[in-house]
């Protein structure tokens, strides 16, 4: 038999050792066979709207799943080494030369590498074109992209996996030939030493773990802005050195109690948990902190994406509206309006018509447009109380509404002077900071509001100049019809500088462009680490099958049924897959309560609601694998069934 | 009292005709409540197949088995797997312990499967360590202690729930002459102390003579048996006369093991 059908052979022996490796690995593949295929897209290299940060975006993705890939397969292939030393050291025993074992190890890397390089390409060709269409959709492109996948894209995607092939699997031999034999041989069944409990690494890691949800929950922006990396660190850390001590902790506690653990359930699964927790703890914390992550991104894609639509509503409350200055005639455009909303079938909307008066406050220097104090009130009808206004010489100043940024007010009034045209008038200001009256222009970011006597007073002495006349239709912005008025309108009033016209529309459709790329990205970055969390558990649960193996079977000479030993063996399944899970999930809001603290709002429920996605997708996960882990448990005891106890 | 008791066992392997072998032909025994009971014989003799077949691991292609007069072919499924947890005993040449359970959890295994009280399974545990001289091990793990420390905690794992019978398979296979001893005087001790039954298969004529009785198995059939008088050292050499007796084969093998 030649080296190489002994690698071949190692393959087909036991392939579900290798499904993960092989899966998880030709999904980053052909995840980052996508990205840089539509990076190095000749249509997206010149000029459409957000094509650059697109493509920025895109590269930037890429190399992080390269990074990522990379430290995977780095991971994965050390403990895939270790699972098979034994094989290799009795090789060598049986006069396998040191050339011919490199050879074997060799050929069965290029087995992996080829498989999982052809099955992602693959698939990736298969799926470029639907991914082509749902990105030409995001960032509506006005004609799809044409598929295309170049030499380059080939060429990339198959050197640096290439090349980290090959860097993993020098580093596998290396661990290989720096051992005897004999070490090869006893590798597979080192006893583990119990671990030990040690408390002032529990405190560091509470420390550490308090300091980073503290850091994370201040209700400071920038604190929270600048934390970003550092807590995302701290909390990763904490999260290790947590998992490992707290398992200990948690695990000696139940078995010290003693009426709870000396029942069938317990008993098999504490031990056993407890006697794996060396091996178990790292990949728990990993798959705890990709949780983590994938939570985290996904909820904060919502986020944004729900957000994009109530900020729409925010800063352009009105459905359509256009600002006309300076005193011509403003019928001629009014009425050019009406005919655009009409033709699609939008004329019974509510119209309203409004002349601001241009002015400025001078003691806080702001440029402000006058408005009366009917208005006010008519608009601040749904939900937000409208403020009282007592004496004619009390004002209202509403401020543009602060989302993002942007300083409270914190003075409850003051005393301050409008200057319109000629005319100054002396006035008490109250802040309303509790959103816009009408979409932004010139001059009408900030609105005063007056009696409605002095604003008749002032509108009859104002020049003709000052005047901005406003008309707004309300209603639903939404649609099919406002979307083709919307345009219509930008375009007809377009380049016009005495004329604004703005839709609630056009400001959604703006940034739903734009948070759609970020959600898309986003989503697909995480659905590489979904990837690699899926594969680190599979990979714990099958790099043990064979000890488990044993260990079943001499449960089941004890007399233990195939029932108990079933439940025995999802008990700890679950315990594996679905702590890291709860963990992953508390990090991940804290996370999303500091989205909120730069949101202003509470956004918690998003975060939930991608953990409840996840949730399925992790449970349909669970199911399967259980399926197949107690299936091939249930082989290897057959196997031993038929080959008798004795 | 008869505790054990086979009749016309017969084990047929292979499906076709040509390729047919008969591990068990016909065997019958019985064995008396509280023996310790040795089963010798060359390898291929069939003795392995009659170990599990009465441990009722392997089904009989004819013949019956009782323990304790159930007929243990009418079980089926989990009936099976709670049966022997209760009943039996089992004893192996390589410990069978669980590295994840410490000494004192693996004997008090089959207690806590079958859901007795804390303080019964406590007291139990501790009783049966001290007649097998291991109380002091039972905190520590398995891959902790010496291999014939390891089979005592084996046998007090096999005799702790009060087993009908236990079955041992070349318990002193793996151990050097004086673990050897501790383990076969561990057993006697169980057999006179507990009254436990115990049925063991080994190559070991030194083991075998700790017996009280001995049956010889060739080619799947009872060869004889032998009944230990007063002394071990006479019951000894008796069992190896028998096994000359027996002759090519049994040499064979002893050949083979050294």
């Amino acid at each position: 038999m030649s080296t190489w059908r002994i690698a071949s052979r190692f393959f087909q022996h036991d392939w579900r050792r290798y499904v993960a490796f092989v899966g998880s690995t030709a999904f980053t593949v052909m995840i980052y066979f996508l990205y840089t295929a539509l990076s190095m897209h000749p249509d997206l290299q010149g000029g459409y709207p957000y094509a650059r940060q697109a493509v920025q975006g895109m590269k930037a993705a890429a190399v992080v799943i390269a990074i990522f890939a990379f430290l995977f397969l780095l991971y994965s292939s050390s403990s895939f080494v270790r699972l098979r030393m034994k094989e290799l050291g009795l090789l060598s025993l049986l006069g396998v030369s040191k050339g011919q074992l490199i050879q074997i190890m060799l050929g069965e890397n290029l087995i992996v590498a080829v498989v999982s390089l052809a099955a992602g390409l693959g698939v990736g060709l298969l799926l470029l074109k639907l991914f082509f269409m749902g990105i030409s959709a995001l960032l509506r492109l006005p004609r799809e992209l044409p598929f295309s996948a170049g030499v380059g894209v080939w060429l990339r995607t198959i050197l640096v996996f290439g090349g980290m092939f090959a860097a993993v699997s020098v580093a596998s031999l290396r661990a290989v030939l720096r051992r005897s034999v004999v070490e090869l041989v006893r590798a597979g069944r080192k006893p583990k030493a119990a671990p030990r409990f040690s408390a002032w690494r529990l405190a560091l890691g509470l420390l550490l773990l308090i300091g980073g949800y503290l850091w994370a929950g201040s209700p400071n922006p920038t604190m929270v802005v600048t934390g970003v990396v550092p807590v995302t660190l701290i909390v990763s850390l904490a999260t290790l050195i947590l998992m490992r001590e707290a398992s200990i902790a948690c695990l000696s506690w139940l078995q010290g109690w003693g009426r709870y653990y000396y029942r069938p359930g317990p008993f098999l699964t504490i031990s056993q948990l407890a006697y794996k927790i060396q091996d178990n703890y790292r990949v728990l914390a990993a798959t705890a902190i990709l949780v983590a992550v994938i939570l985290t991104a996904v909820g904060t894609a919502f986020t944004l994406y729900a957000l994009s639509t109530s900020d729409a509503v925010n800063t352009y409350p009105i459905a359509v509206q256009l600002v006309q200055y300076g005193g011509t005639d403003e019928r001629p455009s009014i009425a050019a309006v009406h005919a655009v909303l009409a033709k699609h079938g939008l004329d019974r909307m509510p119209q309203r018509e409004l002349v601001a008066l241009q002015g400025r406050l001078t003691g806080r220097k702001l440029d402000i447009a006058v408005v009366p104090y009917s208005f006010y009130l008519e608009t601040r009808t749904s939900g937000q109380e409208a403020l009282p206004l007592g004496d004619d010489d009390e004002a209202i100043l509403v401020f543009p509404n602060p989302l993002f940024h942007g300083q409270r007010e914190e003075a409850e009034s003051w005393n301050d002077r409008v200057q319109i045209g000629e005319e100054e008038l002396a006035l008490t200001v109250k802040p309303d900071e509790a959103g816009r009256l009408v979409n932004p222009a010139r001059h009408l970011l900030y609105n005063l509001v007056v009696s409605d006597a002095v604003y008749e007073g002032l509108a009859d002495r104002v020049a003709p100049g000052q005047r901005i006349h406003i008309s707004m239709w309300t209603g639903n912005w939404r649609g099919r019809a406002m979307q083709q008025a919307s345009s219509e309108l930008s375009a007809l009033f377009a380049g016009q500088e005495k004329k604004l016209i703005s839709t609630t529309m056009r400001q959604y459709q703006t940034q739903v462009t734009q948070m759609g790329l970020v959600v898309f990205i986003g989503v697909f970055v995480s659905l590489v680490f979904v990837a690699a969390c899926f594969s680190l558990l599979y990979s714990r649960l099958f790099t043990d099958i064979e000890e488990d193996r044993r260990y079943a079977s001499r449960l089941q000479q004890v007399g233990v049924t195939r029932r108990e030993l079933r439940g025995q063996a999802l008990s700890q399944m679950a315990v594996i897959f679905f702590l890291p899970f709860v963990v992953g999930l508390v990090h991940s809001t804290v996370a999303m309560y500091a989205l909120g603290t730069l949101t202003r709002r509470t956004v918690l429920h998003y975060g939930w609601a991608a953990a409840l996605l996840f949730l399925f997708l992790f449970g349909a996960f669970f199911s399967g694998t259980g399926q197949l882990y107690w299936r091939s448990l249930q082989d290897g005891l057959q196997r031993e069934a038929r080959s008798g106890v004795f | 009292m008869t505790i054990l008791k086979a009749s016309g066992l017969t084990k047929v392997y292979g499906s076709s005709r040509r390729a047919e072998t008969r591990a068990l032909d016909g065997f019958s025994f019985e064995v008396e409540k509280g023996r310790f009971v040795g089963i010798m014989g060359p390898s291929g003799s069939g003795k392995t197949t009659l170990l599990n077949v009465l441990a009722t691991i392997d089904v009989p292609t004819s013949g019956t088995v009782w323990v304790d007069g159930l007929d243990t072919s009418r079980l089926k499924g989990e009936e099976l797997a709670f049966f022997r947890r209760k009943r039996l005993g089992f004893v192996f040449q390589d410990y069978n312990l669980l590295d994840s359970l410490s000494i004192e959890e693996n004997i008090a295994l089959p207690l806590v499967l079958d859901r007795r009280p804390l303080s019964a399974i406590k007291r139990r545990v501790e009783e049966v360590a001290a007649w097998l001289g291991i109380e002091e091990l039972l905190n520590r793990f398995p891959y902790e202690v010496s291999g014939g420390q390891q089979q005592r905690a084996a046998i007090a794992r096999a005799i702790v729930h009060e087993p009908a019978l236990v079955f041992a398979d070349e318990p002193t296979g793996n151990l050097d002459s004086r673990s050897a001893r501790a383990v076969m005087d561990a057993f006697t001790l169980i057999n006179a102390r507990a009254g436990a039954t115990i049925l063991m298969v080994t190559h070991d004529p030194f083991a075998a003579s700790f017996c009280q009785t001995v049956f010889f198995i060739r080619d799947g059939r009872l060869y004889t048996e032998i009944h230990r008088g007063d002394g071990r050292q006479a019951f000894f050499q008796q069992i190896l006369d028998v096994l000359s007796q027996m002759g090519g084969a049994y040499d064979e093998h002893v050949a083979d093991r050294v």
